[in-house]
């Protein structure tokens, strides 16, 4: 990775372009889940590879070795400002709101239907979750980030990052639980 | 997982639902638009290009801003040295004889500017004698003509 960043830093093309298609789609997923917006997303992609291609050559990407976490520092940051902007907050809800706001969010339409029931409820439990808890997991799960890159990029312990992944999981899965249809018992279809 | 670490914190009912979070980041990643990559190095590489000729120039110039300083630098030891060597004294050894000298200058020139003004002023003198003399001499002459009644 080095070998490709210092190329890139030195205006070669398809170094560029390797690096690109390596972390483009992990910025997208990112940032679509945060945003929700498939074109925001998309925006906000582009603008992180351009900030990403005026500060590289420029020396400032200091921090050998750790090339995702700056990255991923990047695209928080930008993520951030957009959500400031937009005003919009994945604000914890009620678990007793959550499946009509489910019904309300925008793409839980036609891309919801696509994804399956299952992802789509945890989808909407993932909205319902503290901005705090839904990084953590975002972060993990939609960058893919490794706890320790995490524990860098938001300049925490590792111990505390995954003691609140684990607590943002717990959280998930209670929502997750609130929202479950309970099932017919089988003696009652007769 | 997505990433090759493990929580240990995590119970076998939050690994399941790790497991599905891992199945949502796949299906939104796959959602990308196919050409999502391409298009963002095609739009991004003009600015990585321009600032990675930025930099180069800035490189030149940094380095030729450290020639002219090593070139500067150098220059003074070599003078600093030649001086040494050639046991060439500072300017303050002749400063008393060029200072002699430059009184004995000025001297001359004061005394010379004092006789040009009295010569002057002995002229001015003169002249204002001559003219004193000859208008006496008139009035004397006109005098005794009235008095002896002589007539033209």
């Amino acid at each position: 990775m080095d070998a490709l960043l210092a190329a890139a830093r030195r205006g070669d093309e398809h170094a560029w372009r390797v690096i690109v298609e390596r972390y483009a789609r992990r910025v997208y997923a990112l940032a679509r889940s945060r945003c929700r917006r498939p074109d925001l997303a998309e925006e906000i992609t582009q603008s992180v590879f351009a900030t990403i291609a005026a500060k590289l050559p420029a020396g400032q990407y200091t921090e050998q070795g750790r090339f995702e976490s700056w990255l991923f520092r990047i695209v928080i940051n930008r993520i951030r400002d957009e959500m400031r902007r937009a005003r919009v907050r994945a604000d914890a809800v009620d678990p007793a709101m959550l499946s009509a706001r489910q019904a309300q969010t925008p793409e839980s339409t036609a891309n919801d239907l696509d994804l399956g029931s299952e992802l789509a409820r945890l989808r909407a439990a993932l909205e319902a979750l503290s901005e705090s808890d839904r990084e953590v997991i975002e972060l993990r799960h939609h960058a893919g980030l490794t706890f320790r890159q995490m524990a860098d990029l938001l300049n925490e312990p590792l111990g505390t990052l995954l003691a609140r992944h684990h607590r943002a999981l717990k959280k998930l899965r209670q929502l997750m639980e609130a929202t479950e249809r309970p099932r017919e018992p089988d003696h009652e279809r007769t | 997982m997505n990433a090759p670490d493990q929580n240990p914190f995590l119970t076998p009912r939050d690994r399941v639902l790790a497991e599905r979070l891992d199945a949502l980041s796949q299906q939104e990643r796959a959602e990308a638009p196919d050409t999502l990559a391409a298009r963002v190095a095609e739009r991004t590489f003009p600015l990585l290009q321009q600032a990675s000729r930025r930099e180069a120039l800035g490189l030149r110039h940094r380095g030729l801003k450290l020639a002219a300083a090593l070139a500067a630098g150098l220059a003074l030891i070599v003078g600093t040295a030649w001086m040494v060597m050639h046991r060439v004294r500072p300017p303050a050894s002749i400063v008393p004889g060029t200072l002699a000298a430059l009184e004995d200058d000025i001297e001359l020139l004061l005394s010379l500017q004092s006789m040009g003004q009295d010569s002057t002023g002995e002229q001015i003198d003169a002249l204002f004698a001559d003219a004193a003399a000859v208008s006496e001499a008139l009035e004397a002459d006109s005098l005794d003509l009235v008095l002896n009644g002589d007539s033209l």
